[in-house]
């Protein structure tokens, strides 16, 4: 069922076994993968069923740090789907690699392994219409061995991966999955409504309930057993920040964590792959499909010998505006013998790929409150995010690894941006900002997703990763919600 | 000379950077020639050339083999030339030991100034396709500017550079710290 808020009488209280904050990725597929086990939940979402300029005005935030404020409110959407609106609907699981300690990374390491989420990334892939993603990179076996390879096998640095994609019928989950909303006996989803505290009872260790304000300015109330909130990494900690009438600081920050180790993939736009013979190719579209992307990574040797944290590179659809010169471009071609005639326009002579690098959790970048105020009269989160030196230096050396691989395929030289320009920006995955940790004073959360000094206040979402790891965040996100609902399903079950 | 010059081109901004040959050599040329008016420039070398050409010192005197030895590199040494500049800024104990093995290559001393046409020479050796390929292989390379460099490619770039300089020669050790 789908109400609007904004038709609700002012004061209404909602009830339920489960309330759910946002119905983005996480959200959606948790509220539903609860009702589907006879389980009453409610759903609260800030915008409306389609894109709407008030709630969108909601995702403003103040910066400080690097300047990346068009990707943060951009690259976020507040109305009934989330940000899973624009998704690219790019998936991969994190490797086992990604969830291990690493001596040389401060603060990494998960509260649990790949084992333990497997068989919810099975089920992820299910739910979104995808084949399972193995780890090992069999073109034979993933169906892509008549694609050109820009790397040879047996590279001891740097490794070949796919990306599986969403197929289009099950990318914006606002859609294909809105029927099931409306159907639901026991979800009840209330639109254009945002939370605006989060109340604990007189105990301080639970939650009580969760105020609302609708459209129109009227309050609503939402009593539950346990809370989840799904609102991305920046509205969450936003979220425990604001709650702070009761409990200064902000719910769940006793040790001063919420909103820390602000997190994102740095991206620098376009790289290419210049190549040997551009007669002979690889094309950039015989690396395209529908269904997958081809890329590069280093491999977990590598990143453990030279320690690196994670970095990927794949072939993206050619921009449609001509690229400048590179630098030295004359240079290398009388250096290198490639080919670099600019007036060569029928045959492209190099390839576009596209970077994304991870960032070491750093407890200075961090989402806070500013002094202004939303329309609700919420204080607007104050986003400080900032690149670290060992991130540029991890980052330089990945890229060298990687064109060392494709430089002895022979195909070509990569020619990479400079990733030190202040310009460079986030890509749009926002992370980390209520981490998960075993011990409270190393994370906000513990390994099932709950706030450790609240029983029965959860979090969803990619604010919960301790680190980024180099894949796109949304498949784990999804995965880690189905994780989430058997645990609260459990839950719900003990009396 | 070629620190200025080489300021008039903003790789770093779009639509700065493509100059063309013959503006690059242009430029170039006007700046190492500043101080002699271009008629007189013009006499003075014909002047020159018909001398040399009757004189007999040359028998076997021809004017490729001149163009070769000149200091008119094109748009491409010049930019190879800046290239190997950016290896010794950033990367000076490489820089010296690349010198060193591109110095070997082409059969020059330490102190042997390098011009054009010897760079030139040495680059058709050092950048040998079987022999990048090896180095790559062993990881013998050189990451500057984005750019993934073979050391002997590395090499060549040095020596453009040391041709670049007035006196044909750079110290590398001046710049080690």
């Amino acid at each position: 069922m789908i109400l609007d808020g904004s038709s609700i009488p002012e004061g209404k209280t909602f009830d339920a076994d489960i309330c759910v904050v946002g119905s983005g990725a996480a959200g959606l597929t948790l509220a539903l993968d609860l009702t589907r086990r006879g389980i009453k939940v409610v759903m609260i979402e800030s915008g409306g069923l389609v894109f709407d300029g008030r709630s969108n005005q909601l995702l403003e935030v103040e910066m400080a740090g690097r300047t990346t404020e068009t990707l943060v409110k951009t690259t976020r959407e507040r109305f009934f789907g989330g940000t899973t609106n624009h998704w690219g609907g790019v998936c991969r699981a994190f490797d086992a690699f990604e969830f291990e300690p690493h001596p040389w990374m401060p603060y990494s390491g998960w509260p649990i392994s790949r084992a333990d989420l497997d068989p919810y990334y099975a089920s992820a892939a299910s739910l979104l219409g995808l084949p399972e993603v193995s780890r090992t990179f069999d073109a034979k076996a993933l169906g892509v061995a008549d694609r050109p390879r820009l790397v040879k096998e047996g590279e001891p640095d740097v490794e070949p991966i796919i990306w599986r994609r969403i197929p289009d019928e099950h990318l914006r989950m606002g859609q294909w999955r809105r029927q099931e909303v409306e159907t639901s006996q026991l979800l009840t989803c209330v639109m254009n409504t945002s939370i605006v505290e989060i109340h604990p009872d007189a105990s301080l260790k639970r939650i009580a309930s969760l105020e609302g304000r609708a459209f129109g300015g009227h309050t609503l109330h939402f009593r539950a057993r346990d809370f989840v909130l799904c609102t991305g990494a920046i509205e969450n900690a936003r979220l425990l920040l604001v709650s702070d009438s009761v409990v200064k600081g902000g719910l769940g920050n006793e040790h001063d964590l919420v909103g820390r180790f602000f997190m994102d993939h740095p991206a620098n736009g376009i790289s290419q792959v210049l190549l040997t013979d551009p007669a002979k190719g690889p094309t950039q579209e015989q690396f395209l499909a529908k269904s997958e992307l081809l890329g590069w990574t280093t491999t977990p040797a590598a990143r453990a010998k030279y320690h690196l944290q994670g970095f990927m590179s794949w072939v993206w659809p050619r921009t449609l505006a001509p690229q400048p010169q590179f630098p030295q471009e004359l240079a290398m071609s009388k250096l290198t013998g490639l080919p670099t005639d600019k007036r060569d326009n029928d045959q492209p002579r190099y390839l576009e790929i596209v970077l994304n690098w991870e960032q070491a959790p750093n407890p200075d970048s961090r989402v806070m409150l500013s002094d202004k105020r939303d329309i609700f009269g919420v204080r607007k989160p104050l986003v400080h995010w900032d690149v670290l030196p060992q991130d540029l230096a991890s980052a330089h050396k990945s890229m060298e690894l990687i064109s060392l691989a494709v430089a002895r395929s022979g195909l070509g030289r990569v020619r990479w941006p400079d990733i030190t320009n202040p310009l460079t920006t986030g890509g749009g995955h926002q992370m980390g900002t209520t981490r998960m940790a075993n011990d409270p004073k190393q994370g906000v959360t513990n390994a099932n997703c709950r706030v450790h000094s609240l029983e029965n206040l959860f979090i969803g979402g990619s604010s919960l990763y301790p680190t980024g790891g180099w894949e796109h965040p949304t498949f784990t996100i999804v995965t880690l919600a189905l994780r989430l609902a058997d645990h609260l399903a459990a839950r719900v079950k003990t009396p | 000379v070629e620190t200025v010059f080489y300021g008039l081109c903003d790789h770093t901004q779009k639509n700065n950077c493509e100059p063309g040959p013959q503006k690059y050599f242009m430029s170039f040329f006007r700046m190492r020639s500043n101080s002699i008016t271009r008629p007189t420039r013009r006499n003075f070398l014909r002047g020159l050339m018909a001398a040399v050409a009757t004189s007999g010192i040359f028998p076997v005197f021809n004017y490729t083999a001149a163009h070769a030895d000149t200091a008119s590199p094109d748009a491409a040494s010049i930019e190879i030339a800046a290239l190997g500049k950016r290896i010794r800024e950033l990367e000076p104990k490489t820089a010296v030991r690349l010198d060193k093995l591109a110095r070997g290559t082409a059969g020059l001393k330490a102190r042997d100034s390098v011009d054009w046409a010897i760079a030139d020479k040495a680059r058709l050796k050092l950048t040998e396709r079987s022999r990048v390929a090896a180095e790559f292989i062993r990881e013998e390379v050189v990451f500057v500017d984005g750019w993934l460099l073979a050391n002997s490619e590395a090499a060549t770039a040095l020596l453009y550079a040391a041709a670049s300089a007035p006196s044909g020669h750079q110290n590398q050790t001046q710049v080690v710290k």
